[in-house]
C-alpha cells in the first residue's frame, strides 16, 4: 500500500475511533446510568460470545439472505418497471401518483395487513422487503431514464442505427448507471426495514435477535446486533461502489 | 447557411437530416425523398454528441458496427486508424471522452461520422461552443479534411467570416418565415490557408454578407412583440 492508500485509511478509521471514545466518553461522563449503555469492549466480547456459542453468523446468513432476495426481486421488477415510467411521458403520468402514494407508505404500517395475506413464514417478510426495494429502485430508475438525452439517440440514428442497435449499444449502456445507483439505494433501504420485516414472528436474523433482546433488556446483544446490521450494510455498499467504478469508468464522476 | 438566430436554421437542418417532416414541400436527396435519418447524410451536432461510455477508438467505430454499414474488423481498424491520425487523435485512441477537451470532441465527432462514408455531411453551427483559438484550428482541419475526403458538406454558422473562410457558397436566409435572401458564391479556390482574410475582396464580401444578415436581423427583432409582465 502506497503512502496516500495508507493516509485514505487512516482517514476512513479516524471517525470510527473518534465514536468509540466518545462512546467511552458518554459512559464515564456520568451523565448517564453505566448500565444503560455497556462499555465497547463489552459489546465486543459479547459479539465473540454471540458468534461462537449462540449462532451469530446463522442470524446474519438469514438477514443478509432476505436482505438480498429482497433487494434482487424488489430490483429485477423495478428496472423494467422504471425503464417504462422513464420511457413512456404517458406512462408516468399515469402511473407517478400511484407510486408515490405507495412509496410513501412505511413498511412497517403494512405488516399487519402482509401477515393476513402472506402468513408469518419466510413469504412475508420478503414481501416487506421486495415492497421497500421496488418503491426505492423504481423511482431512482425512472427519474434516471427520464433524463437521458435524445442527442445520443440521435447521432447513432444519423449514423445508421436501428430501433434494436440504438436499445442495445446506447439505451442500455445509458440505464446501467441508473441500474447501480437504483441497486445501492435499494440495498440502503433493504437493510433499514428489515428489522421491521423480522419482527414477523421471525425465529432467526439480527432483527429477530434485536427483538428477542429487547424483551430481556439485554443491551449488549442490542447494541452487537444494530453493530452488525450497519458493518453488513456498509460493506455491501463498499463492494457495489467498487464495481460501478469499474462499469462506469467512462463517467465524469469519480465514484469510488 | 448563414441567417438571424431563430430563423430556422436548425429547423431546415433537421429536416435535412430527417428528424422533422416538411409541413409542405418536399426533402429530396439525389431524387428521393427523405424518410428519416440515415448514414448517407452524416450529422455534427453543436454538443457534439460523442459517446461518453465508449472510447475514442470506439467512438469513431460505432457506426461501423452497426449492421447498416457492417465492415470486417481487418478493415474497421484501418478506418478507425485513418481517422484517428487525420484528426491528430491516435494518442487518445483508447481514452473516454471525458479526458478530451471541446475541440478534441468534436474532432472526434467529426471523424465518427466520416468513417461510415456519408455522400453528404451537416453541421449545425459545429464549432458555436469552441474558444476562438480551438474554432480557428477547427476551421484549418475541417478545410484539410474536406479536401482530403471530398465530401459536400453543409454548415450553419452565426459567423460571417468562418461562411466566407470555408465555404464555397454561402446561402444567406431571411428572417422568419425563412426564405433563401441571396446565394453568393466565394471566389477564392481551394486550399485555402488564413491568409485569404487578408484580401480586399474578402473584407468586401464580408461587409456585404454583414449587411444583409444585419439587416434580417433587425427584421427579425421587430417581430418580436415586447413582453408585458400585466399580461
Amino acid at each position: 500500500m502506497n503512502g496516500a492508500g495508507l493516509r485514505r485509511l487512516g482517514l476512513g478509521l479516524l471517525p470510527w475511533i473518534g465514536a468509540i471514545l466518545l462512546w467511552y466518553a458518554v459512559r464515564w461522563s456520568g451523565f448517564v446510568n453505566v448500565s444503560l449503555i455497556p462499555a465497547p469492549h463489552q459489546v465486543a466480547a459479547k459479539s465473540f460470545e454471540l458468534l461462537t456459542k449462540e449462532g451469530l453468523l446463522i442470524d446474519i446468513f438469514a438477514s443478509t439472505r432476505r436482505v438480498f432476495l429482497g433487494v434482487a426481486l424488489g430490483i429485477l421488477v423495478a428496472v423494467p418497471a422504471g425503464f417504462l415510467l422513464g420511457w413512456y411521458r404517458p406512462a408516468r403520468t399515469f402511473a407517478d401518483p400511484m407510486i408515490n402514494f405507495f412509496r410513501a407508505l412505511p413498511p412497517i404500517a403494512l405488516i399487519p395487513l402482509v401477515i393476513v395475506y402472506f402468513g408469518v413464514d419466510e413469504t412475508a417478510k420478503l414481501v416487506i422487503l421486495f415492497y421497500a426495494s421496488f418503491f426505492s429502485g423504481v423511482i431512482v430508475m425512472y427519474e434516471g431514464v427520464s433524463q437521458i438525452t435524445p442527442l445520443y439517440i440521435r447521432v447513432a440514428q444519423t449514423l445508421g442505427a436501428n430501433q434494436a442497435e440504438i436499445f442495445r449499444k446506447v439505451i442500455i449502456p445509458l440505464t446501467v448507471p441508473h441500474i447501480l445507483t437504483a441497486l445501492r439505494v435499494a440495498l440502503g433501504v433493504a437493510w433499514a426495514t428489515l428489522v421491521a420485516s423480522e419482527l414477523i414472528a421471525a425465529q432467526r436474523g439480527l432483527g429477530a435477535m434485536i427483538q428477542n433482546a429487547s424483551t430481556y433488556f439485554l443491551l449488549d446483544v442490542i447494541y452487537v446486533g444494530i453493530i452488525c446490521i450497519g458493518l453488513i450494510a456498509l460493506i455491501m455498499d463498499l463492494i457495489l461502489r467498487k464495481i460501478t467504478a469499474r462499469l462506469l469508468a467512462w463517467q465524469d464522476r469519480a465514484i469510488a | 447557411m448563414i441567417g438571424p438566430s431563430g430563423c430556422g436554421k436548425t429547423t431546415m437542418m433537421n429536416m435535412l437530416a430527417g428528424f422533422q417532416k416538411p409541413t409542405t414541400g418536399k426533402v429530396l436527396f439525389d431524387g428521393r425523398p427523405v424518410a428519416g435519418p440515415g448514414p448517407e447524410r452524416g450529422v455534427i451536432f453543436q454538443e457534439y454528441g460523442v459517446f461518453p461510455w465508449l472510447t475514442v477508438k470506439q467512438n469513431i467505430a460505432f457506426g461501423l458496427t452497426l449492421n447498416a454499414n457492417h465492415v470486417p474488423t481487418a478493415e474497421r481498424d484501418a478506418i478507425c486508424d485513418h481517422y484517428l491520425g487525420l484528426m491528430g487523435l491516435s494518442d487518445f485512441a483508447n481514452s473516454y471522452p471525458k479526458h478530451l477537451s471541446g475541440g478534441m470532441r468534436q474532432r472526434l465527432a467529426i471523424a465518427r461520422a466520416y468513417a461510415v462514408k456519408p455522400q453528404f455531411l451537416l453541421m449545425d453551427e459545429p464549432f458555436g461552443a469552441l474558444d476562438a483559438q480551438t474554432r480557428s484550428n477547427m476551421q484549418n482541419l475541417l478545410l484539410k479534411v474536406l479536401e482530403t475526403e471530398g465530401k459536400t458538406v453543409m454548415l450553419i454558422t452565426h459567423s460571417v467570416e468562418e461562411a466566407i473562410y470555408l465555404a464555397s457558397r454561402i446561402v444567406v436566409v431571411t428572417a422568419r418565415p425563412a426564405r433563401i435572401k441571396e446565394i453568393i458564391d466565394v471566389p477564392f479556390a481551394y486550399p485555402r490557408d488564413e491568409s485569404i482574410q487578408e484580401r480586399p475582396e474578402f473584407a468586401e464580401l464580408r461587409s456585404h454578407i454583414r449587411q444583409l444578415v444585419m439587416d434580417e436581423y433587425r427584421a427579425q427583432q421587430a417581430q418580436m412583440r415586447p413582453v408585458s409582465f400585466s399580461e
